[in-house]
C-alpha cells in the first residue's frame, strides 16, 4: 500500500532551513496498523501529512497504491485523497457549524455519492461508532470522546483503503481513549490499513508494529511479533 | 453540495452574531443608499425614453460667438424645420415648437391661467410619441381655432365632461374647440405643457405670426425645432447637412457659428448652459455622475468592511478549510463556498436595503428635492438586475477572502498545536482601511465645502437688499397700461413702503434681453454686448442699489424716457471715462421686421449688484426707462414693512385683483427666488452631506469590527504585557495606534484628492470661498475623532481585563 524511499521534507524560510524528514524508507503493506513514535518535533506529523497527500515530500519517492504520487498538483492530490484515505485528528477537527450526522456526510458530498447511497452510509458508520443517537447534535454539544468517535465515523463512512490517526487520543481521558483504541482496532481487524502517530506506548501496543522517529529519519522498528506474523502470514 | 454550503453558510452567519451585524448593517446601508441613488439616477437618466424613436431624434442647438464667448441656443429661424423636411436627406421629419405671452383661458365663467401651453404644427406627433387618449392624430393641429388638451388640463377645465367639442376661449388666440386629449404626459419628458395651439390658429390672430415663421434672418430665435432621423443617418452629418441648408438661406450676419443636434435623450440632463428652448425640470449630468459614484463608494467600503473583517477572521476559518481539505475538496470547490457565503450575506442585505430604501424614500425625496417612488424596482428586468448585482457585489466582496482561505495548506492548519494565523495581506487590509477613511474624509471636505460656499453665497452682500422684497407679476397689457395708477395704490396701505415697476428683477434669470452697445468712441463692428432691464424712477431705491454718479430717474423729467443709467461693470466694459452725459447707440430689432438705432443718454451710474446668480461674474447692465421699445414691463417689485408682510400681500392681492380681476394674482419673494437658483447645488450639498454621513457610519462600523477583532487576538499579549506592568492607558494606545495611523494615512491621501475636486466644482463660481487648509484639518480631524472613539472603546475592554484571566484562558 505504501512505499516510500528516501523521503525528505525541509521547511524553508529566507534564513532558516528545517529539516523535518531526513530520508525515510518506509513499506507498509495492505491492512496494516502502524504505530509512528519519537520525541516532539522529530517529524512524525509530517511524515503522516506526507502518507495523507496533505503535503508533497521535497525529495525522495512515495508510491501510494502503487503509484508514484510525489510530485502530483494539489488537485491531483486532492482526487487520490478523496474516498481513499481519513483522517482522525488530535483535535478532532470537526466544523462547528454542521451537525453530527452532515460532518460525517461530507467526504460523501466531495465524492459525490448519491444521497440515497450517502444516507446508508453515512448512519452505518454512525452505527459503528454508536453515535446515531446524536446525529442531530453540533460539534459543541458533544465530549470529546464523542467528538473523536465522530471524527473516526467521518473518516470511514468512504470505505478508505487507509486510515491516518495523529494522536487519535491525546485530547481525551483514559476511557474515551480506550474506546476509540477499540474502533481502530476493530477497522483494522475489518481490512483497513492503519498509520497512527502516538505519543503513548498503551495506544502503540494496538498496533503490530511501531515505528520509531528521531530528527526525522527511522531509527527502530519494533514488532508484536505474533500480530505480525498472523497478519503477514 | 450547495446545500452543503448553504447550510455552513447560514449557520456560521447565525453563530457570529458581531460579524453578521458589521457585515449586514454596513452592506444593507449600502445597498439602500444604492437603490435610492440608482432610483433617482434611472429616473434623470429615463427622461425622453418613451418616445418609441427616441434616438433617432434630435434638437438643433445654434452656437453663436459674442464678445463674451459662445453661446448655446436651442432655437432656430422659423423656416428651417419644413425645408429641412423637403432639402436634407436623412431628415424623416421635423417640428417646430414655440411659445408667446402667457396667457388665460376662459370657460363659462371659469378662467385659467395658462403660461405653458405650446404652439405646435401637425408634425409634432410624427416626431413624438404623446399618445392620444381622445381625437385623431392626423386631423389634428390642422385647422385654426383648435386645441389639443392634456388629459391633466382636460380634467381641470372639463372634470368628466366630454371634452371633445367642447370651446373655450384664449386670450389673444380666440375660440378654439377641443379636437384632441393627450394621455398623460409622462413625469420623464423634457417637454411639459398643458395644451398644444395649432400654427394655423396663431397665424389668425397674431398678425406677424406667418412672418416670423417665414424669415430666415429673424434674430429671434423663437422656434424649438426638432428633426426625426433616417435609420442610419448620423447625427454629425445630418447636422453638417443642416448647417448647409441654414447657410444657403441665412443672411451672412445672421448665419451662427455653428450647428449641432442634440439627441433628445441629452436635452434633460445635458442642457447646462443652453438657452432657450423648453426643458421643462432641467437636470445636470455632472451630478448625476457624482450622485452614482456616491453610491459606489458607499457600497465599495460595506464591501471592503466585509474583506478586511472576513480576511481578519480567517484563522477561525482554517480548520474548516483544513478538514475540506483533507477530505478532497479542491481550491474551486471552497472558493465557491465562501463566495456563496458572501452572496448569501449581499442577498441578505440586499433585502434589508430594500425595506430601509422604502422607510428612507421619503427622507431622501425631501433631501433630493425629487418625488421618486419605488415602484421602478418592481419591474421583473430590476429585479433580474438587483439579483445579478448580489451575486456582482457577493462576488467582489467574498473572492479576496475566499482565495486567502482557500490557499490554506491542510497540514499547516490541521494541527492541534498549530498557532491560527490571520489570513491575507495585513498590508492590503490596512490599504482598504486607508481607502475607507480616505472616501469619508474627502466626501466630509466635500460636506464642508459646499455648506461654506452655500452659506457665502447667502450671507454674500449682493449690492442690493433682496430682503422684505415682493415681485407681483404683470400678466397683460391691460395691468401695463394701468401700471403708474397701480402701483399709486399699492402704496397706499401702510405696510407697503416702496413699489417699483421694472422688466426684470434680481432672481428672474431668464431672458434678460441683451442689447448691442455703441459709444461715441465703438468702431464699427466692435459694439459692446450688455443686459438690459426697463425700470421706473423708485427701482433704486426700493431695491436700495447705491448711486455711484449722476444721478436716476426722476418722474417729473419727461426727457428721462431716452436717458439710461449703467452699472460700473458696463462703465468699464464700453471704455467711459466720464460716462454722465455721454450718449450710448442701440440697434434695434422690431417684432414687425424693422429697425432701427435707439440713441440714449447716459445721465447716471450705479454701482454693481447680482442681478444673475453668483454663478457668474457681474456683467454690464443697462438701466432704462420704463417706456423704452427694447423690454416691456413685467413685474411690480414692492418693499415691504417686515412686520405686516400678511397685511402688504393682502392689500397687493387687492389692488392687482381690482385693476385685473380676470388673472389670478401672481407673486414672490425675491430672496426666494434667488435661492432658487441655487437648489440643484444645495440638494445636491445636502445629498452628499448624507453620503459622507453614511460613509463614515460604515468605515467606522468596519473599524469597529476589525478593532475588536484585533483586541480579541491580541487578548494574551495584552495579558503579559498587564502582568509585566503595562497600564491601561498604554494598552489603549498601543491597540489604537495602528489603526489611527491609518486614517493619518487616509488623511494625506484624500486630502489632495478632495481639494482638487472642490476647486473644480468651486470653478463654477464666480463668487467663491478660499479653500483654506482649515477646512481639510477639519474633516480630517473629524474622521480621526469618530475613529478614535470607536477603536478606544474595544481598546480600553481589552486593557480593562483582568490579566489572570486572560492568561489562564490560553
Amino acid at each position: 500500500m505504501i512505499q516510500t524511499e528516501n523521503l525528505q521534507k525541509a521547511y524553508r524560510t529566507d534564513e532558516v532551513e528545517t529539516i523535518a524528514l531526513a530520508g525515510v524508507d518506509l513499506s507498509i503493506e495492505d491492512g496494516e496498523f502502524v504505530s509512528v513514535m519519537g520525541p516532539s518535533g522529530c517529524g512524525k506529523s509530517t511524515l503522516l501529512n506526507l502518507l495523507g497527500l496533505l503535503d508533497t515530500p521535497t525529495a525522495g519517492i512515495y508510491q501510494f497504491d502503487r503509484e508514484n504520487v510525489s510530485g502530483l498538483s494539489e488537485r491531483q492530490r486532492a482526487k487520490r485523497r478523496k474516498g481513499a484515505i481519513g483522517f482522525v485528528f488530535q483535535s478532532f477537527n470537526l466544523i462547528d457549524e454542521l451537525t453530527v450526522y452532515e460532518n460525517v456526510e461530507l467526504p460523501l458530498l466531495y465524492l459525490g455519492t448519491d444521497r440515497k447511497t450517502s444516507k446508508q452510509k453515512v448512519e452505518a458508520a454512525l452505527d459503528r461508532v454508536k453515535m446515531t443517537h446524536r446525529r442531530g447534535h453540533f460539534p459543541q454539544q458533544l465530549s470529546g470522546g464523542q467528538q473523536q468517535r465522530v471524527a473516526v465515523a467521518r473518516a470511514v463512512v468512504a470505505d478508505p483503503k487507509l486510515i491516518l490517526a495523529d494522536e487519535p487520543t491525546g485530547n481525551l481521558d483514559s476511557t474515551n481513549g480506550t474506546q476509540v483504541m477499540n474502533l481502530l482496532r476493530d477497522l483494522n481487524e475489518a481490512g483497513t490499513t492503519i498509520v497512527m502517530v502516538t505519543h503513548s506506548p498503551a495506544d502503540a501496543e494496538y498496533s503490530a508494529r511501531t515505528i520509531h522517529l528521531f530528527d526525522g529519519k527511522v531509527v527502530s522498528e519494533n514488532f508484536i511479533a505474533q500480530e505480525y506474523a498472523a497478519h503477514t502470514a | 453540495m450547495l446545500r452543503n454550503y448553504l447550510t455552513v453558510a447560514f449557520r456560521t452567519l447565525r453563530n457570529q452574531p458581531v460579524y453578521t451585524g458589521i457585515n449586514t448593517l454596513g452592506l444593507s446601508v449600502g445597498m439602500a443608499a444604492c437603490l435610492l441613488i440608482a432610483l433617482y439616477v434611472g429616473h434623470e437618466w429615463s427622461f425622453d425614453r418613451f418616445h418609441q424613436d427616441a434616438d433617432r431624434i434630435a434638437r438643433i442647438v445654434e452656437t453663436r460667438t459674442t464678445p463674451d464667448g459662445a453661446e448655446r441656443v436651442a432655437g432656430t429661424a422659423g423656416p428651417v424645420a419644413p425645408t429641412a423636411v423637403q432639402e436634407v436627406p436623412g431628415v424623416a421629419a421635423a417640428t417646430r415648437i414655440a411659445q408667446l405671452f402667457r396667457v388665460t383661458v376662459e370657460r363659462g365663467d371659469t378662467r385659467f391661467y395658462v403660461g405653458d401651453y405650446l404652439i405646435a404644427e401637425p408634425s409634432f406627433f410624427d416626431v413624438f410619441d404623446f399618445p392620444l387618449a381622445q381625437g385623431d392624430p392626423q386631423a389634428v393641429l390642422r385647422e385654426p381655432g383648435t386645441v389639443v388638451l392634456t388629459h391633466a388640463t382636460a380634467q381641470r377645465y372639463f372634470g368628466d365632461e366630454n371634452p371633445i367639442g367642447q370651446t373655450m376661449s384664449i386670450e389673444g388666440y380666440g375660440e378654439a374647440t377641443v379636437t384632441a386629449v393627450l394621455a398623460p404626459l409622462p413625469a420623464a419628458s423634457h417637454l411639459q405643457f398643458s395644451m398644444l395651439l395649432p400654427f394655423e390658429t396663431v397665424a389668425q390672430q397674431v398678425p406677424w405670426w406667418t412672418r416670423l415663421t417665414e424669415d430666415w434672418a429673424s434674430g429671434f430665435r423663437s422656434f424649438a425645432t426638432y428633426a426625426k432621423l433616417e435609420d442610419g443617418a448620423t447625427h454629425t452629418a445630418m447636422a453638417e447637412q443642416v448647417a448647409t441648408l441654414m447657410a444657403r438661406n441665412t443672411p451672412a450676419d445672421a448665419m451662427p457659428s455653428a450647428v449641432t443636434l442634440q439627441p433628445l435623450t441629452d436635452i434633460h440632463l445635458h442642457s447646462v448652459g443652453i438657452q432657450g428652448g423648453f426643458n421643462a425640470q432641467p437636470g445636470n449630468a455632472t451630478y448625476v455622475l457624482i450622485l452614482g459614484l456616491l453610491a459606489l463608494f458607499i457600497l465599495g467600503l460595506a464591501c471592503i468592511n466585509y474583506m478586511n473583517l472576513a480576511t481578519a477572521r480567517a484563522a477561525d476559518r482554517q480548520r474548516e478549510v483544513g478538514v475540506r481539505k483533507a477530505l478532497g475538496a479542491h481550491r474551486g470547490q471552497l472558493i465557491g463556498r465562501f463566495v456563496g457565503e458572501a452572496v448569501l450575506l449581499c442577498g441578505m442585505a440586499l433585502l434589508i436595503g430594500a425595506l430601509l430604501a422604502r422607510g428612507a424614500l421619503p427622507a431622501f425625496n425631501a433631501l433630493a428635492g425629487t418625488s421618486l417612488s419605488l415602484s421602478p424596482l418592481m419591474q421583473p428586468a430590476v429585479i433580474v438586475a438587483l439579483v445579478v448585482g448580489v451575486v456582482v457585489v457577493g462576488a467582489l466582496a467574498g473572492a479576496y477572502p475566499a482565495f486567502v482561505l482557500a490557499r490554506f495548506r491542510p497540514a499547516a492548519v490541521l494541527k492541534a498545536s498549530q498557532g491560527a494565523t490571520e489570513g491575507g495581506s495585513v498590508w492590503l487590509r490596512r490599504g482598504l482601511v486607508v481607502t475607507q477613511f480616505g472616501v469619508s474624509i474627502a466626501l466630509i471636505a466635500a460636506t464642508l465645502v459646499v455648506t461654506q460656499q452655500l452659506g457665502y453665497i447667502q450671507s454674500k452682500e449682493l449690492g442690493f437688499d433682496e430682503e422684505h422684497l415682493v415681485a407681483v407679476d404683470i400678466n397683460s397689457d391691460d395691468v401695463r397700461r394701468a401700471k403708474t395708477a397701480m402701483k399709486t395704490e399699492m402704496r397706499r396701505h401702510p405696510a407697503v413702503q416702496r413699489v417699483s415697476i421694472s422688466s426684470r428683477i434680481p432672481g428672474d434669470w431668464k431672458d434678460i434681453p441683451e442689447v448691442e452697445v455703441m459709444t461715441p468712441s465703438t468702431q464699427p463692428g466692435e459694439a459692446s454686448s450688455a443686459y438690459f432691464m426697463s425700470v421706473d424712477a423708485d427701482f433704486r431705491t426700493t431695491f436700495d442699489i447705491a448711486l455711484q454718479d449722476g444721478r436716476f430717474f426722476e418722474p417729473a423729467r419727461g426727457t428721462d424716457t431716452t436717458a439710461v443709467v449703467l452699472n460700473e461693470t458696463a462703465v468699464q466694459a464700453f471704455g467711459l471715462t466720464d460716462p454722465v452725459g455721454t450718449t450710448v447707440r442701440v440697434p434695434q430689432e422690431n417684432q414687425d421686421g424693422t429697425s432701427e438705432v435707439l440713441t440714449w443718454r447716459v445721465i447716471g451710474t450705479v454701482e454693481d449688484f447680482h442681478f444673475q446668480p453668483l454663478y457668474a461674474p457681474i456683467r454690464p447692465l443697462v438701466l432704462g426707462h420704463q417706456n423704452n421699445p427694447v423690454a416691456e414691463v413685467d413685474y411690480f417689485t414692492a418693499r415691504v414693512d417686515a412686520g405686516q408682510v400678511t397685511a402688504a400681500l393682502d392689500h397687493l392681492q387687492a389692488v392687482s385683483e381690482r385693476f385685473d380681476p380676470a388673472r389670478p394674482f401672481e407673486y414672490s419673494f425675491v430672496d426666494a427666488r434667488m435661492a432658487e437658483a441655487y437648489q440643484a447645488d444645495r440638494a445636491v450639498g445636502r445629498v452628499v452631506g448624507a453620503a459622507s454621513g453614511l460613509a463614515i457610519l460604515i468605515a467606522c462600523v468596519g473599524l469597529f469590527g476589525l478593532a475588536a477583532f484585533t483586541a480579541e487576538r491580541r487578548r494574551k499579549e495584552m495579558g503579559i504585557r498587564k502582568a509585566l506592568g503595562a497600564t491601561s492607558a498604554s494598552i489603549v494606545a498601543l491597540l489604537s495606534a495602528d489603526l489611527l495611523k491609518l486614517v493619518g494615512i487616509a488623511f494625506v491621501v484624500a486630502t489632495p484628492l478632495a481639494y482638487g475636486g472642490m476647486q473644480q466644482w468651486l470653478a463654477s463660481f464666480a463668487y467663491r470661498v478660499d479653500l483654506g487648509a482649515g477646512l481639510f484639518m477639519l474633516a480630517g480631524g473629524a474622521a480621526l475623532l469618530i475613529a478614535l472613539l470607536t477603536v478606544s472603546t474595544q481598546a480600553l475592554r481589552a486593557a480593562r481585563t483582568d490579566p489572570a484571566v486572560t492568561l489562564r484562558s490560553e
